[in-house]
């Protein structure tokens, strides 16, 4: 008969079994050795990318302006006022200051463990 | 400490240098193909399986805790592989139902497979598989009921208890193997 010692020495002197010879090859062919992927590097930094935006907006602006034959001075004056009373406006700061944090807070979060669907640890 | 040295390793790879997390590989990849193999009971999936937590766990190693163990991380994640694509074979065969003891090879098949080790492994192979894997983790690769318990997501007390209940239908299987071959042998 046997009993648990029998099982727990014949189970503690059993030995792994040896892998496939190409085992660990494929594994680092598919990690190590894998070909890295090509990321190319945005040109812009943000500031720059926020100065062309704003450059081809007012070109757009102007552009429009000239099609509709609208007056200069007054689209002028009348764009500034706006801007200015809309920035002293305390609820458009609020919603502006909501509007950065969130890019910022987008711009910050990362995403690839949600992605991989593994955690450390608690995969 | 081996801790140590998987977490420098880990550390190097995230540096840039991946061929350190090959050092990983060649130190787990037997021990998580066999816990593989034991659960699959498939060498080609549980090759498939291992090479699959790998990838998995090269790509995410930048969620990998530092206060956590590698060996414990790398086998929950081939656990939960190997519980997937039996989940898959589930959806097209019903061969495989975790909680009910699986009839496996009959005495006369282990009996002729003369040799202890091979007749023990045959009848670990006939297992439930949620047995199997505490039996694999615990006696074939030396981890602890803390360890187990975190790699299977099961309390510690649970692991204990199918440790157990492996034991007893080892025990049960192998006894009917002997009293088989003394029968024979008589006859």
């Amino acid at each position: 008969m046997y009993d648990y010692d029998d099982i727990d020495r014949a189970l503690f002197s059993l030995q792994l079994e040896e892998p496939p010879e190409d085992l660990r090859a494929s594994i680092l062919a598919v990690t190590v050795d894998a070909p890295r992927e090509v990321t190319v590097a945005w040109p812009f930094s943000f500031a720059e990318m926020g100065f062309v935006g704003a450059a081809l907006a007012v070109a757009v602006w102007l552009a429009v302006s000239v099609v509709h034959g609208a007056a200069w001075s007054a689209s002028l004056e009348s764009s500034a006022r706006a801007l200015g009373s809309a920035l002293g406006n305390p609820t458009v700061l609020a919603w502006l200051g909501a509007g950065a944090s969130t890019a910022v807070w987008l711009s910050l979060a990362n995403l690839t463990p949600l992605l991989a669907g593994v955690r450390s640890g608690r995969a | 400490m081996l801790a140590d040295d998987d977490a420098s390793l880990i550390a190097t790879t995230l540096a840039g240098r991946s061929e350190a997390f090959g050092t990983l590989v060649e130190r787990y990849d037997r021990a998580v193909y066999n816990l593989c193999l034991r659960t699959l009971r498939d060498p080609e999936e549980a090759k498939d399986a291992t090479q699959e937590a790998f990838f998995k766990a090269f790509r995410a190693l930048r969620t990998f805790r530092p206060e956590a163990k590698f060996s414990t991380w790398i086998f929950s994640i081939a656990y939960h592989a190997c519980c997937d694509r039996l989940q898959r074979r589930k959806r097209f065969t019903d061969a495989e139902l975790p909680d009910r003891a699986d009839a496996g090879p009959g005495p006369a098949l282990l009996a002729e497979r003369s040799d202890e080790a091979q007749a023990l492994r045959a009848a670990i192979d006939a297992l439930p598989e949620k047995y199997r894997a505490v039996i694999t983790l615990y006696h074939l690769q030396g981890r602890q009921y803390d360890e187990i318990a975190e790699v299977l997501k099961l309390p510690m007390g649970t692991v204990k208890t199918h440790l157990f209940r492996a034991k007893e239908l080892l025990r049960r299987r192998l006894a009917g193997l002997r009293d088989d071959v003394a029968g024979e042998g008589a006859d």
